[in-house]
């Protein structure tokens, strides 16, 4: 059954296409210039954990590891321009230099048990970091069809350069994995920039649709990046530039930035002939 | 065209994988070390070297006179820790390491007598290896390379005792005794239960070995004492009765001193003080460059450490507002940086050393939540220091 319904929506596409062949749109030897907009979804991948509590047999936990939150629950923006060339009618080349804002958070507790301020001592923190960068990247594109709608992959590399980064720390009294940050008590928001590798360079890879008209082009695009270098500054990781380390127990991990970046761009052709 | 782009994603890739990749040795570090009983309070005392590896072992003081050890590695990772039996309590805040071995010095609690106790760190457990019965409530102790010396101050005896004690470490073969002339015995309790006002006791002897700096109790006041090598009283550096004075001193030769003092509710630094062994003066009189923003009520730590080759002497206090503060200066005296570490917490400087590597390694304790007193230790990197020395 499933087969079936896979040869039907294939044969659609197909027909689809086919349909379009008269709709030929001629794109080789142009540039296209325009602006772009999009959501981005950033996802720490974690290759060394750190705790500035050190475990001891008289812990209440044998580690204290962050819990950090997926790639959906860690929203920013993405805005920028767009440039192309097209070496082919389906072979490009793009740069999209863009503003973009990326975050991510992490949850951690921890109990005591204190007979002297009543008992049982929780505290559950969750620590939310934006970090904005300007992203210039270089990406090679290819279309699949020559046509007026024309699905395309584009991988390439970027480089990343973040400007500034923040950190605010929300916390309340209860261990059950939910910090709500409208009735949490929260820290300051404290500028976390000094803490960061401020150059990265990411590999791109993803896909997206485009539909090209003779004065105005529209695409939809999806990208996963991966940050080739870690995030955090090995050399100063235990520095605290937030004053938040000791405070809230807090010390980054090593890592490296997962990202998905949704865009839309309006791009005009500039220049028709080389 | 094609191919200068390709050179440059080569160049772009080649040049971010050739970066630098730090040994996690020498990278600096922040730990606090967990406890869940949050009844308990910990006070860090005393850090030196393991002599199995090249860890440290940490003693510490915890529900008041309680004594904990703890066993680190050089990167600051817990390894273990034991909590000696109540047979043994009010450790002075000295780890010694005598021939290879480390021993601490303790106090029975009914006796009140001094037990001096081997650290078996492979089989992580303490040896009783004697007990000097005619040393009562030790404050300090201090080995000079040939021999330990103990000072004590027994409840109602009005007195300060220096005892210097046999090689073989069971007996006492030489003592120096000093009048306080009034009872401390209140605030002595307060000092080795750790409910009170911590005095920076110490027994430190000049390198040419001709005095020792005694920092005790004597003649109404908390004062620097200097004895001979016979232990015969030689002079004294007065403190303000029993608040001010000299709280941390570092022989620098020829009767040179680095020292901390504290006078009214202020705290002064003079990283060359010219001090005579034979006066009979006022520390608080001792020319020192004050520092409002020190706390007088929380140790201050001197210590001599190397950085590019060249000597510096390293002033470590705490802060009014919960910040340590290291001031480096140079052989000369000359303040050459000061910087913060640790923030809005409260914590305290305990103890610091200097490891083997060029690093600077800091004993602390620091109030998490709040609440609860923990034992922390902050490494300085080799080059974080010379970052700050580079600043000049």
């Amino acid at each position: 059954m499933k087969t079936f319904w896979g040869l039907l929506v294939a044969i659609f596409v197909m027909q689809g296409v086919h349909a379009q062949s008269r709709k030929h749109q001629y794109r080789k030897d142009r540039y296209f210039f325009g602006i772009n907009i999009g959501t981005g979804f950033t996802q720490p991948v974690v290759d060394e954990r750190f705790s500035l509590l050190e475990p001891t047999p008289q812990s209440a936990k044998e580690d204290y590891d962050k819990q950090y939150g997926n790639l959906f629950h860690n929203g920013g923006g993405v805005y920028g321009l767009h440039a192309s060339f097209a070496f082919t009618p389906q072979f490009s080349m793009i740069t999209q230099p863009c503003f973009q804002t990326q975050r991510y958070s992490y949850m951690n507790s921890y109990h005591w048990s204190d007979t002297i301020m009543g008992g049982e001592v929780y505290k559950e923190f969750l620590h939310r970091q934006k970090i904005s960068s300007v992203r210039i990247p270089v990406l090679l594109r290819f279309d699949f069809s020559r046509l007026r709608f024309s699905p395309f992959l584009q991988t390439g590399i970027s480089a990343d350069i973040a400007y500034f980064a923040s950190k605010q720390v929300f916390s309340d009294n209860y261990i059950d994995k939910d910090v709500d940050r409208k009735t949490a008590t929260s820290s300051s928001v404290a500028e976390f920039t000094p803490h960061l590798n401020r150059f990265n360079v990411a590999v791109l890879g993803g896909g997206g649709i485009s539909y090209y008209r003779e004065h105005v082009a529209f695409s939809l695009s999806g990208t996963l990046s991966y940050n080739l270098r870690t995030s955090i500054n090995e050399f100063n990781r235990y520095a605290d530039y937030t004053g938040m380390a000791t405070e809230y127990l807090d010390v980054q991990d090593k890592f490296n930035l997962l990202s998905l970046n949704i865009l839309a761009t309006v791009m005009v052709p500039l220049h028709k002939k080389w | 065209m094609k191919r200068s782009i390709l050179f440059l994603l080569l160049g772009l890739v080649l040049g971010l994988f050739s970066c630098e990749k730090p040994d996690k040795s020498s990278l600096p570090f922040v730990k606090i070390y967990d406890d869940q009983n949050g009844n308990r309070s910990f006070s860090p005392l005393s850090m030196t070297k393991a002599t199995v590896d090249n860890g440290y072992m940490v003693l510490s003081a915890y529900d008041g006179w309680r004594i904990h050890l703890m066993k680190m590695d050089k990167d600051g990772n817990f390894e273990w820790n034991l909590e000696l039996p109540e047979q043994y309590v009010n450790a002075v805040p000295s780890l010694l390491n005598i021939n290879q071995q480390l021993y601490l010095v303790c106090m029975d609690p009914i006796a009140l007598d001094t037990r001096i106790l081997r650290i078996d760190e492979t089989n992580r457990q303490v040896q009783q290896i004697s007990c000097l019965e005619e040393v009562s409530y030790p404050v300090h102790a201090y080995y000079n390379g040939t021999d330990l010396y103990l000072m004590s101050s027994p409840l109602s005896s009005q007195m300060t005792v220096i005892h210097q004690v046999s090689q073989t470490l069971d007996t006492v073969v030489k003592v120096g005794a000093l009048s306080i002339s009034t009872n401390v015995d209140d605030l002595l309790l307060k000092h080795v239960m750790h409910t009170g006002k911590q005095y920076p006791f110490f027994i430190q002897s000049t390198p040419e070995n001709d005095y020792f700096a005694v920092n005790a109790f004597y003649n109404y006041s908390f004062s620097t004492v200097f004895f001979d090598s016979d232990l015969q009283f030689s002079g004294v550096y007065n403190g303000a009765a029993m608040d001010g004075g000299i709280n941390a001193i570092f022989p620098l030769g020829s009767n040179n001193f680095a020292l901390a003092r504290t006078s009214g509710e202020n705290v002064f630094f003079n990283p060359k003080a010219a001090l005579n062994p034979t006066a009979i003066a006022m520390a608080t009189n001792i020319e020192a460059e004050g520092d409002a923003e020190l706390n007088h009520q929380t140790p201050a730590l001197i210590k001599e450490i190397s950085i590019s080759g060249k000597k510096y002497l390293a002033f470590l206090a705490s802060s009014r507002s919960n910040q340590l503060v290291l001031k480096l200066y140079d052989e000369t005296g000359k303040k050459i940086k000061s910087t913060y570490l640790s923030k809005n917490v409260p914590i305290e400087a305990c103890d610091m050393a200097f490891t083997p590597y060029g690093e600077l390694l800091m004993l602390v304790r620091v109030r998490i939540m709040g609440s609860y007193n923990r034992i922390g230790s902050i490494k300085l990197s080799k080059s974080n220091l010379e970052k700050l020395v580079e600043v000049e």
